[in-house]
């Protein structure tokens, strides 16, 4: 198993596509910090009248409202960043796993030597699995490090308009533990993305295949979150991407703890059923030495 | 019979008893409460003599999505009405409390002040008093709590309608041996959300390390939250 598991790290990192995600993450991050940076003066503008509108009466707001912590949370926030852009990402590292070693002969060679599939598969799993996680806290941390740079440190402050527009402020220190929490579980969220894109490479000929597959189904689960139908509000507790969101609310002064623990539940069984299920195909699959 | 006795002129008793009704009189017209105008002008005569004044302040808040307690910032104050704040963190702070209550541009606004209440406590006498525009369709008002021992602010109510916007609360100290300066002001924001869900927030506002009429400068008031 460590042998196998030394082959595929070895394997992943020595590719320089690998490193393609960070630095695609890295532009983005470097993106959000510009923009922020940019609308720096109208954002504050706009969060503090909304603050004095909020308190209705003459308060001085002062302070600075754009800050470094504020460029992770954006980022969180937006969704798209993570939901699409990460998880493309992961699942196109992920689907390529075991597809395109696949095709490409090199799984028959690797299957020829003393070493049991799932071994195997387990292997690719903890690799594409570090893989998510360390890409999900390096868009945190690189979107926190160029934020410190461009915009300074401060409290964390935004309003929130899903719940009528109140403030939340939070001290910086606390915000960077949270945000760091916030991207750790996010992180597992990646795993499970991994996980299932393993499952598809397991299962399909082709990489692209697998990774399209995976985020195919992410954004079919996005979507069916939003849409306004009964029917399909009874399917809302059991996607992944409910379960996803959840973890923001890590954030909040007071956390629902008891939601996040379900959504970790949840995300993890998405990631267990992933694994279990690139297992299974790959003990069933045909590869001829 | 008529006995033809001497009359006499009124007895020191009496020249006494009239005297002392003298003085209660004059000491009763002393101590008649003075008019609103009267009890405004002392309060803003004692803080006149502030041009401006640089402090350290704490706050403890339980303001829904504000931090429990914001670390120690400086407030500059700067006649007649400039307030600018540094501070690392956000503040959020009811302007009132740092201009002495805006009562000087409160009066000048055209607006009707009415003494509405006089009383005792401690020996002390305290007036309040009711601001409130000229224009009978504004339904806006301020009510000032005065202390007439030391004529300084004891208490402010900021009421829209029938409703109260601010409660201030002063506690003053003594600066230089010369300025009577708040020291601790506890503001009530009864529509507003408390951290822990329910409404009535409050905030203590903490002042301390005071410089007094040092001549700030315009431009430490220029871009600031204030």
């Amino acid at each position: 198993m460590w042998a196998a598991l030394r082959v595929e790290f070895s394997k992943f990192y020595r590719h320089r596509a690998t490193y393609a995600g960070f630095v695609l993450l890295l532009g983005l991050s470097g993106l959000v910090v510009y923009a922020a940076a940019k609308d720096a003066r109208n954002h504050e503008r706009r969060a503090k009248a909304e603050i004095q509108r909020s308190l209705g009466g003459d308060f001085i707001v002062s302070g600075k409202i754009m800050t470094a912590a504020f460029v992770p949370r954006a980022i969180l926030f937006a969704k798209l960043p993570v939901y699409v852009f990460l998880a493309a990402m992961v699942a196109m590292a992920a689907g390529g796993a075991v597809a395109t070693e696949y095709s490409s002969g090199t799984l028959r060679t690797l299957l020829c030597r003393p070493v049991r599939r799932t071994y195997v598969v387990l292997a690719k799993w903890l690799v594409n699995s570090t893989h998510a996680v360390s890409l999900t806290l390096f868009l945190g941390a690189t979107g926190l490090g160029i934020g410190y740079i461009f915009l300074g440190g401060g409290d964390l402050v935004w309003i929130d308009m899903q719940r009528g527009g109140g403030f939340q402020i939070v001290p910086e220190l606390e915000a960077i533990r949270n945000l760091t929490f916030a991207y750790l579980l996010q992180g597992l969220s990646m795993i499970a993305i991994a996980s299932i894109a393993l499952c598809m490479s397991c299962a399909v000929g082709r990489g692209a295949t697998a990774a399209g597959i995976t985020v195919g189904f992410l954004l079919l689960s996005g979507m069916v979150a939003v849409m306004p139908f009964e029917s399909l509000e009874k399917i809302q507790p059991y996607l992944l991407t409910t379960h996803m969101a959840a973890f923001e609310h890590v954030l909040d002064k007071a956390p629902d703890w008891a939601e996040i623990r379900k959504a970790v539940l949840w995300v993890s069984g998405y990631a267990a059923t992933g694994l279990l299920g690139a297992i299974v195909i790959m003990g069933r699959r045909e590869i001829k030495c | 019979m008529l006995t033809n006795t001497p009359r006499r002129g009124p007895g020191r008793a009496a020249w006494c008893a009239l005297a002392a009704l003298g003085a209660a009189c004059l000491a009763g017209a002393a101590w008649a409460a003075p008019t609103a105008n009267e009890v405004l002008r002392r309060a803003l005569d004692l803080s006149a003599e502030v041009n401006d004044y640089t402090a350290q302040v704490q706050v403890r808040s339980s303001f829904a999505g504000a931090p429990d307690e914001i670390p120690t910032f400086t407030v500059y104050f700067k006649r007649p009405d400039k307030v600018s704040i540094k501070s690392k963190s956000l503040v959020i702070v009811p302007r009132d409390a740092f201009t002495f209550g805006n009562l000087s541009k409160r009066i000048e606004e055209d607006a009707e002040i009415i003494l509405v209440g006089t009383k005792t406590v401690n020996g002390v006498p305290l007036y309040t008093l009711k601001i409130k525009p000229k224009e009978q369709d504004e339904q806006g008002r301020v009510l000032v709590t005065i202390d007439g021992g030391r004529w300084t602010i004891q208490r402010m109510e900021v009421v829209e309608g029938q409703q109260t916007h601010l409660t201030l609360d002063w506690q003053h100290t003594l600066v230089g041996g010369r300025y009577w300066m708040p020291s601790i002001i506890t503001c009530r924001a009864p529509n507003v959300p408390r951290a822990d869900g329910g409404k009535g927030a409050e905030a203590t506002i903490t002042l301390t390390g005071y410089r007094v009429n040092t001549g700030l400068s315009d431009a430490l008031f220029q871009s600031s939250g204030g």
